[in-house]
């Protein structure tokens, strides 16, 4: 089976505060340091397990982004995947939702994938939109929030996590899956994938490879818009209060102030 | 002239979500608000729709949007929209409207706004719509273009409202449901049994330590987790004493958690406890010692006996709640 | 060469069957020898010849002096005879063979001296089997029992031993008798004459006949032997000659990580050579268990069973490693499970479970211990580096600790632009601010971040700035050292951060070596205050060794000390004016694992201690090299403790023993595991965790205000 893993390089989210620029309004990338989005980490997890348990398939991470997502990238070729595609051209910069998985869905197509692989939604962004869009790009059906995935011959079946439980949901092959985080253990890179991940395929395509047109994606083609930015009101450094016999009502008055009620 | 908003409501339990009924009483007041309701319970929850600011409803009792996930309802309101150019759909965030807006946007070409925290419209008609960004920033963002886009709501942002008296006007759809967009067929539903959700899962963790005195004191700390619909957690130093299974500890060597709140009850706030929930969003802190360094990452710290704390704290939450 | 009074063989026809026999004997004893040789031929090469003279010097004294035994004396004793005895025993044995050939020893074939001392010694390695024999089969002590030789080995070799000595008075007495008295010996001149009645014919014949039950019992020792635990007899001097004469605390570099086709050991051969000899010479003894705290807790790390693991896996796979095996290789070589007949399981997962080895603190005891010089930490962490690097197979929690030393330089989610927040206010320069700073504090990631350790960060700054050191931190130019990482076994990790750090330390000036070649250029290294002026300090020991003894590994050579050795110099130089015996607190102290036994620092905090506290140090039961670990060595304060007692809590209890109550620590990782064992044992109320610096620094607010209240009072 060809199956396939889309991923993404995102300013470590447990270290930075993740930055927009006010002026080109958007996420600084410089000067912070950029990882393999750890959601994805356990999504190729799950990816490499379900090659593993299938036998005689290939596995290939792809990636939307600036030339430093080759790091990423390194990471998934060395954590087990077998071969790269980045997706990097100037003109991708400042891609939205439909951005973004219109150049991965073309990607995709030209590799006929079985399945395709995605988390439920990136830890910087959290729209959780792209891969329902690639989806719909490629006419494929979707199973989303999986915390388990089997293949039985031509169908796929996944337990999709809810609210109160999970559904046991099937749909024929190929197809999206998106993985729903904290399903599997992230895999840590052993040296034989380090180095191996030096030697793996890797390719890279640009905009005209895939025969994109500039206006449909990136800024041009976005179809939302940044107006402004502002500091959100501002978070009061720890407040640290004596108990006089309103402790309750001064946390309750903090948890309605950030909707936690 | 009114905006025309539409807004899918979703089924549960045979009501109306509340999640649904928050954005719908937003969309009310932006502008006239029209909802779709699609399944098997459809027909029986349109009439109700009214009374929660919905002008117009579009009702198709079907159950093959029960049995189908995504591709049906997607289907139909593309049909609508082929049909109408409504100025916006502003839906709830839930796991199966996210699959359908993200479809919808693709096959439309719909500008997608997500986490929305507020939005409106400025003098000239333009939609200006909140996103918190990273903690620290709000971004405030609209669609460019004219025609039709999408908005996904944060749950809880609105609250619900009545529309005393409002009857909304019910229309019947009669799409044919395409059987090729039959494909993600829901075979089973499991309810798994489980006092609230999962400690990796939840969004609002309340958490207790040695500072609660004795293991019949945790009871506070599992009540104030229900009542704010979060789960109980724990330090090692109580899962030692055997309080709790470790299953419950948090930190270095127990759970990395990092929800939305984080509650600290009676925890002194050692490194290796701060590492697994350093990452919440909101972390409040009940302690007597008021140099306990948990207060050092805490957004509220309260310096006071958490005994006496928790059990008002639970009162008062209950009592807010009801109001809402 | 004088003949012997009674040829013992009887003639060529017997000396012929005696050298057949002899010379069968020696050939199955040198290929069984000759093959554990080949298997070390065939492991990884190490070179242990630096350090001749030391090594020839120590020889002596171990070996010979059986100095390494001793220090359990009963035992001991009885060892350090039978070794004696043995060595003088081969002297007579060559005498009785030479008799074959009609020839004996000139020196002492006829010196009534020398007989009777080998007679005195017989006795006494008589004596010393009685002793054996009782422990073994009576006192039993659970440390002795053998995973690779039935109880039964240990029996065969004493009664093999008993026969020997056996024989040999038989032989002396009939030899005497036989003679008359021109064959002399103690034992002969003893009970010789009571069987003159036998007639000489009857004593000749007697005389022949135990002659060659000695010769055959002691070929069948020698045969049996090398598949013996005591192989160690053999093994051991040479164990001892080509133990490590590195430092004690660097682990063995692992080199070339770009091109290897391994990470770490996962088959026996992959040891070195030397690591594999310590299989050999391990006697066996059990004193490592005795002082491991995995072992004292309940974890199932013996490690005793690491070592003889080792030995297992390696002549299980002999045929696998040598080749094909003639008929003699086929001896078995080892009471071993596998022995070649069943399904030969795996060394990692397999012989030595991966538990043992994640519950190995890498506290060192087992190796100071051991009378043999066996060197476990190296084997384990090396088995670590095969789960680690190769098969990613750890325990769960320490995947983040990983994560984040990597990106962050320091093991929490923590920016490590962060690091000197917690100086803020104090007034401590950064070296990039102050780069002709006399001293770098290395403050470490927990002084940095932990707030309980911040305070000993605190403490120390304002020690320093009472004696008035020109100091500075590097702050975010600093990053965790990747100790915890080597330890656990991410050797990549660790020089990963090591190179890192190097370079910020080299770009300052602190390389010795780079300092020298400066130096040297420039010529004003004036009265040796050059080294003196680059000096890195810290209270963190795992810092302190890693820095000290590994970054030369990797080129990166510096003055580094300890805090507490930094403070007792300050006061011994009048730098620092302290009110003695202030502190009137019982106290204790703990001797960390990576400043003590591994780098040998147990004086210097105890005389500091000493000034300040009236009562002056308490030592609890087990202290200075002796000293039991707080659990937190080897990276396992980053893993959570699952199985039997709390190494932290044992070790609470231990200083609650002595009634003190301060528990004095000199490591952030002791005060963070004292910390919590205090919690978990419920002593607060009794027990003080404070580090060393904490305590002067509060003698220096009493000096300052004399009229404070005094602590403790
Ligand atoms: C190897 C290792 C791994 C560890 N891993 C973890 C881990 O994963 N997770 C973890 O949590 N810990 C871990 N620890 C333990 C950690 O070091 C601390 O000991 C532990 O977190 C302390 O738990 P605590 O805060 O409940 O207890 P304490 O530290 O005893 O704190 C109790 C607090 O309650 C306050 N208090 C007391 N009475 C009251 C009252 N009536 N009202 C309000 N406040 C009160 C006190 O002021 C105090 O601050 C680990 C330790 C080690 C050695
Ligand atoms: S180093 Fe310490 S913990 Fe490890 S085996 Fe030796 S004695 Fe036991
Ligand atoms: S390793 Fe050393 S201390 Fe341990 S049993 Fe062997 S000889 Fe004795």
């Amino acid at each position: 089976m060809k199956i396939f893993v889309c991923v993404k390089q995102i300013p470590d989210p447990n270290t930075v505060e993740s930055k927009l620029d006010p002026a080109t309004k958007r996420l600084v990338r410089t000067g912070v340091s950029l990882v393999l989005d750890p959601g994805d980490e356990t999504t190729i997890a799950a990816a490499i397990k379900l090659r593993d348990s299938l036998g005689n398939s290939e596995l290939t991470a792809i990636s939307m982004g600036p030339a430093s997502a080759q790091e990423a990238l390194r990471r998934a070729l060395a954590m087990g995947v077998d071969r790269a595609i980045l997706i990097s051209d100037p003109a991708l910069a400042g891609s939205d939702v439909l951005g973004t998985a219109r150049t991965l869905a073309a990607a995709l197509k030209r590799e006929n994938p079985d399945l395709i692989f995605c988390s439920t939604e990136s830890t910087d962004g959290y729209t959780g939109m792209v891969p329902g869009a690639i989806a719909e790009f490629l006419g494929l059906p979707q199973l989303t929030f999986a915390r388990e995935i089997n293949v039985e011959g031509t169908k796929a079946v996944i337990k999709r996590v809810t609210q109160t439980g999970y559904e046991v949901v099937e749909s024929p092959l190929p197809a999206v899956v998106t993985i729903a985080s904290g399903s599997f253990e992230a895999i840590y890179p052993t040296m034989k994938g380090i180095m191996s991940a030096r030697k793996k395929p890797f390719s890279q395509l640009s905009l005209s490879d895939l025969g994109l047109d500039p206006s449909q994606v990136g800024e041009a083609g976005a179809r939302e818009q940044v107006l402004s930015i502002g500091k959100a009101e501002a978070r009061a450094a720890g407040q640290i209060i004596k108990d006089e016999g309103n402790a309750a009502e001064i946390i309750a008055d903090f948890l309605q102030r950030h909707q936690l009620l | 002239m009114a905006k025309t908003i539409w807004v899918l409501v979703e089924i549960e339990d045979g009501r109306p979500a509340r999640s649904s009924l928050e954005v719908l009483s937003k969309a009310a007041h932006l502008g006239r608000a029209e909802a779709i309701v699609l399944g098997s319970a459809a027909a029986t929850v349109a009439p109700s729709l009214g009374e929660f600011g919905a002008e117009k409803v579009y009702v198709h009792a079907d159950p093959t949007y029960d049995t189908y996930l995504t591709l049906p309802a997607v289907d139909t309101l593309s049909d609508l929209l082929q049909r109408q150019q409504p100025d916006l759909l502003l839906f709830p965030t839930t796991y199966d409207v996210r699959d359908i807006a993200a479809r919808l946007s693709a096959r439309h070409n719909l500008g997608l706004i997500t986490d929305a925290t507020d939005l409106r419209y400025d003098e000239s008609e333009r939609l200006e719509v909140t996103v918190p960004w990273g903690g620290e920033n709000v971004v405030v963002a609209t669609h460019p273009y004219q025609g039709t886009g999408i908005v996904l709501a944060r749950p809880k942002a609105f609250s619900v409202e009545r529309f005393e008296g409002r009857q909304a006007e019910i229309e019947q759809l009669s799409v044919t449901l395409r059987p090729e967009s039959q494909q993600m067929k829901i075979l089973d539903r499991v309810e798994v049994q489980s006092e609230g959700p999962a400690l990796e899962d939840a969004s609002i963790i309340v958490s207790g330590g040695r500072g609660l005195g004795k293991p019949e004191n945790y009871r506070l700390v599992e009540e104030l987790a229900t009542v704010l619909g979060g789960a109980p957690g724990a330090t090692r130093a109580i899962v030692d004493a055997g309080w709790l299974p470790y299953s419950y500890q948090i930190g270095q060597t127990g759970k990395t958690v990092k929800p939305t709140l984080y509650i600290a009850c009676g925890i002194s706030g050692a490194i290796q406890h701060l590492a697994g929930m350093k990452g919440s969003k909101y972390i409040v802190a009940i302690n007597k010692d008021e140099h306990a360094p948990i207060f050092s990452v805490a957004d509220l710290g309260i310096v006071g006996d958490v005994l006496t704390v928790l059990p008002q704290l639970i009162e008062e939450v209950k009592r807010r709640k009801a109001q809402l | 060469m004088a003949p012997p009074a009674i040829s013992p063989t009887g003639g060529w026809i017997g000396t012929t069957i005696f050298v057949v026999i002899f010379l069968a004997a020696l050939t199955v004893f040198g290929l069984r020898v000759g093959q554990l040789v080949t298997l070390l031929a065939k492991a990884r090469r190490e070179d242990r010849t630096d350090h001749l003279e030391e090594r020839i010097g120590d020889f002596l004294l171990v070996v010979l002096g059986q100095s390494g035994v001793l220090r359990d004396p009963i035992p001991g004793l009885a060892h350090f005879f039978t070794f004696w005895g043995f060595i003088i025993i081969q002297f007579g044995l060559l005498n009785l063979i030479l008799g074959a050939f009609n020839g004996s020893l000139l020196l002492i074939g006829h010196d009534h001296t020398f007989a009777a001392l080998l007679d005195l010694f017989v006795l006494f390695v008589l004596v010393s089997l009685i002793v054996f024999a009782v422990r073994r089969g009576i006192v039993r002590p659970r440390q002795l029992s053998s995973r690779l030789h039935g109880p039964w080995d240990g029996f065969i070799i004493l009664g093999l031993i008993f026969l020997v000595l056996l024989t040999l008075a038989l032989v002396e007495t009939f030899g005497f008798a036989a003679s008359h008295g021109e064959e002399w010996s103690l034992l002969g001149s003893w009970f010789g004459p009571s069987f003159y009645g036998l007639g000489t014919a009857t004593n000749v014949a007697l005389y022949r006949v135990f002659w060659w039950a000695h010769i055959l019992t002691v070929l069948s020792f020698l045969v049996y032997l090398p598949g013996s635990k005591h192989l160690h007899l053999m093994a051991t001097p040479f164990n001892v000659f080509f133990r490590n004469y590195g430092p004690r605390g660097a682990l063995p570099l692992l080199e070339n990580l770009e091109e290897r086709e391994d990470y770490g050991v996962s088959k026996a051969e992959q040891f070195t050579w030397k690591q594999l000899l310590d299989g050999y010479a391990c006697t066996e003894c059990g004193r490592c268990n005795t002082v491991c705290p995995a072992t004292n807790t309940g974890k199932p790390l013996l490690p005793k069973e690491i070592i003889l693991g080792v030995k297992e896996s390696l002549l299980d796979r002999r045929h696998e490693i040598v080749g094909e095996p003639n008929l003699f290789q086929k001896l078995p070589l080892a009471d071993v499970r596998g022995n070649g007949h069943e399904e030969i399981q795996p060394l990692v997962g397999g012989v030595i479970s991966k538990e043992a080895l994640w519950a190995c603190t890498t506290c060192g005891a087992c190796m100071e211990i051991c009378p043999v010089s066996i060197e476990h930490v190296p084997k384990i962490v090396d088995m670590r580096r095969s789960l680690v690097m190769e098969e990613s197979d750890f325990p769960p929690e320490v995947t983040s600790l990983f994560n984040n030393i990597e990106r962050n330089g320091n093991p929490w989610e923590i920016s490590n632009d962060r690091r000197a927040e917690w100086a803020a206010g104090l007034g401590v320069p950064l070296m990039a601010e102050n780069p002709e700073a006399e001293v770098l504090y290395w403050v470490g990631c927990m002084g940095s971040f932990d707030q309980r350790n911040r305070k000993v960060a605190t403490a120390l700054v304002k020690i320093l700035k009472a004696a008035g050191v020109n100091f500075a931190i590097l702050g975010p130019e600093e990053s965790c050292t990747g100790d915890p990482a080597r330890r656990i076994g991410n050797e990549y990790l660790w020089q990963m951060m090591a190179q890192q750090n190097i370079e910020v330390l080299n770009s300052y000036g602190f390389n010795t070596a780079q300092a020298e070649t400066a130096t040297a250029q420039h010529g004003h290294g004036h009265n040796g205050q050059t080294s003196r002026a680059r000096t890195i300090i810290t209270a963190c020991p795992h810092c302190f060794n890693t820095i000290k003894n590994e970054y030369p590994q990797l080129g990166g050579h510096y003055e580094v000390i300890h805090h507490s050795v930094f403070i007792d110099r300050l006061i011994s130089e009048g730098r620092l004016q302290l009110p003695s015996g202030f502190d009137h607190r019982k106290l204790t102290y703990h001797d960390p694992c990576y400043v003590g036994r591994y780098n040998g620092v147990y004086d210097e905090p105890r005389r500091v201690l000493a000034v300040l506290n009236s009562n002056g140090v308490t030592e609890m039961r087990r202290n200075r090299n002796r000293s039991f670990c707080c659990g937190g060595g080897g990276g396992r304060a980053w893993m959570e403790e699952r199985i039997g007692k709390r190494v932290n809590q044992t070790r609470v209890n231990e200083a609650l023993e002595t009634e003190a109550e301060v528990l004095a620590a000199a490591c952030p990782f002791c005060i963070m595991m004292f910390e919590d064992g205090v919690k978990g044992v419920e002593a607060e109320e009794r027990l003080q965790v404070e580090d060393i610096a904490e305590i002067v620094a509060r003698a220096l607010e009493e000096a300052a205000t004399p009229s404070a209240t005094r602590a403790g009072q």
